[in-house]
C-alpha cells in the first residue's frame, strides 16, 4: 500500500497511491462476504496522496480498510493529506455512532500528527456521516481547525472539490436503493443461517420420531416452507421493501412471508390444519427477519424501531410458538397415509 | 422512491427562537429533514428523521434536541433482554455486526 514517503517539516509522512492492488480487491471481496470482517483495518495517522504541500486539503477518514481504499481510489490526480482516525476497523457511520469516530479521537490525531505544522490553512474535510460523532464547534475551540462536512459518499469527493467545496443536495442524501439493500442482505444471511439449520434439525427429528414412512418427503414438506419464509424475510423483504404494504418492517416481512406461504401451500396441497400451522410459522418468521432488517437499513430511527419491537414482537413470538406447537402435534397424531 | 419509517415518532425538536440560521443542520442531515427560510431552520420532513443526532451535536447554539439512537431491532431486543439501553455491539469482540 505504501510505496514511498514524503518529506515535511515534521518528518517523513507515508505516501499512498490511488491504485488498487490485487490483494486490496481480494480483501474487499472477503470483507464484504463476512470473512474476518472485523480485522480489516489500516493504520491510523496522517498519510499523503499525490504531492501535497502546506496549502493542500486535508481529508479525514476511518481506518476500516474498505473505507480508506474507496477514498484513495477516488483521488487520482488529487494532492491531499489524509488523516486516518482509529475506529478499530469500523466504517465511519457505525464508528461515529459509537463515538470512536469522534471529537476526542479527531483532536488526538490532529495533535499527534502535528497537522498545524504541516499545513498553513486551518480547514479539514470530514465525511458527512462523521457528524454523528464529531462536534465541529468543539474541534474548532480545541484545535483551531474548522471542520467542513463533505459528501456522504467517497464517490462524490472529486465533484465536491471541483464544486469549490460546496455540496449539492444529492451529495448529502443516503439512498437505499436495490443494490445497496441486496449488498447488506448477506450479513443478515450469515446471522440467520445457524437458525435455519436448527429448524432443519428440529423438523428432521420430528419426522424421525413420528416415524413417517417417507422420511425425506416428510422433511421437505415442512422444511421447504420454513426455508421459503426465511428467504422471504432475509432476501425478498429487502428486495421489495419500497413496494410491500405499510411502513412497518414487521408487517412488510409478514406480507412477504404470507405470499411465500401461499406458494408452499399450493405446491404441497396443504390440508387445512397444516396450512394454518405453516401460515403462522411463515408469517411470524418472515416478519421477525424483516424486522431485523431495520438494523441494516439506513433510514430507520430508534423510536420507530422500538415501537415496532414493542408492538409486533409479542405477536410474532405468540404466532410462531402456536404454529410450531400445532405442527409438531399434528405430525405426531396424524396417520401416515398422506 | 424515498422510503420512510413509521410516522410521527421521531423525537427531534427544534427551538426556532435559538436558531441563528447557519445551515449546519442542513449540511449534516442525511435525510433532508430540515429546510431553511428567512434565516431560520425548520423541520420540514420529520418522518424522514432517523435520530442519528448529527444535527443536535453540531448545532452551534444547541437549538436542536433528539434522542439519539440506532434504528436496529436486534439492538433493541438485546437491550430488552439484558435490561440495558439498545446495544448493537458493532465493535465488540467476535460478535457479528448489525450495521453493514
Amino acid at each position: 500500500l505504501i510505496d514511498n514517503y514524503i518529506e515535511t517539516p515534521v518528518g517523513k509522512i507515508p505516501l499512498v497511491s490511488h491504485k488498487m492492488e490485487f490483494e486490496d480487491t481480494i480483501g474487499a471481496v472477503k470483507a464484504r462476504l463476512g470473512f474476518g470482517r472485523m480485522k480489516y483495518l489500516t493504520k491510523p495517522g496522517l498519510c499523503a496522496i499525490g504531492s501535497p504541500d502546506a496549502d493542500s486539503i486535508v481529508l479525514v477518514t476511518a481506518n476500516y480498510k474498505l473505507t480508506f481504499d474507496s477514498l484513495r481510489a477516488e483521488l487520482e490526480n488529487v494532492s491531499a493529506w489524509i488523516l486516518v482516525l482509529d475506529t478499530k476497523g469500523i466504517n465511519v457511520w457505525c464508528a461515529a455512532g459509537k463515538g470512536t469516530f469522534g471529537t476526542d479521537e479527531l483532536e488526538k490525531r490532529i495533535r499527534g500528527s502535528k497537522l498545524d505544522e504541516i499545513v498553513s490553512h486551518r480547514r479539514i474535510i470530514l465525511p458527512q456521516l462523521g457528524a454523528v460523532g464529531v462536534d465541529a464547534g468543539e474541534i474548532r475551540r480545541r484545535t483551531g481547525f474548522a471542520v467542513k462536512y463533505g459528501p456522504v459518499h467517497t464517490r462524490d469527493i472529486k465533484r465536491y472539490i471541483d464544486n469549490g467545496f460546496v455540496k449539492t443536495p444529492d451529495m448529502r442524501e443516503i439512498e437505499f436503493g436495490f443494490a445497496e439493500r441486496m449488498k447488506v442482505t448477506f450479513v443478515e444471511w450469515n446471522q440467520a443461517s445457524a437458525l435455519i439449520f436448527k429448524f432443519f434439525i428440529v423438523i428432521a427429528a420430528v419426522c424421525l420420531f413420528s416415524s413417517k414412512r417417507n422420511f425425506l418427503r416428510s422433511v421437505l414438506r415442512d422444511f421447504l416452507p420454513v426455508f421459503g419464509a426465511s428467504v422471504s424475510g432475509i432476501f425478498l423483504t429487502p428486495a421489495l421493501l419500497p413496494y410491500l404494504p405499510t411502513r412497518s418492517f414487521a408487517l412488510k416481512g409478514a406480507a412477504a412471508g404470507i405470499a411465500v406461504w401461499f406458494v408452499s401451500a399450493v405446491s404441497f396441497s396443504f390440508k387445512t390444519a397444516e396450512a394454518i400451522a405453516h401460515l403462522l410459522i411463515s408469517a411470524s418468521l418472515s416478519s421477525f427477519l424483516g424486522l431485523n432488517f431495520t438494523g441494516s437499513s439506513t433510514f430507520t430511527s430508534q423510536s420507530a424501531t422500538q415501537k415496532e419491537v414493542r408492538g409486533y414482537l409479542p405477536a410474532i413470538l405468540a404466532a410462531f410458538t402456536a404454529g410450531a406447537a400445532a405442527l409438531v402435534m399434528l405430525r405426531f397424531t396424524e396417520g401416515d397415509g398422506e | 422512491m424515498k422510503m420512510k419509517h413509521l410516522k410521527n415518532v421521531s423525537t427531534i425538536k427544534l427551538d426556532a427562537a435559538k436558531c441563528v440560521g447557519c445551515g449546519m443542520c442542513i449540511e449534516v442531515c442525511p435525510h433532508s429533514v430540515f429546510s431553511i427560510s428567512e434565516k431560520k431552520a425548520a423541520i420540514s420532513d420529520r418522518d424522514a428523521c432517523m435520530e442519528c443526532g448529527a444535527c443536535s451535536l453540531n448545532c452551534p447554539v444547541r437549538a436542536i434536541s433528539v434522542k439519539k439512537g440506532v434504528g436496529c431491532a436486534f439492538a433493541i431486543i438485546n437491550g430488552i433482554m439484558h435490561g440495558t439501553e439498545p446495544n448493537c455491539d458493532c465493535s465488540g469482540g467476535d460478535s457479528s455486526s448489525c450495521c453493514g
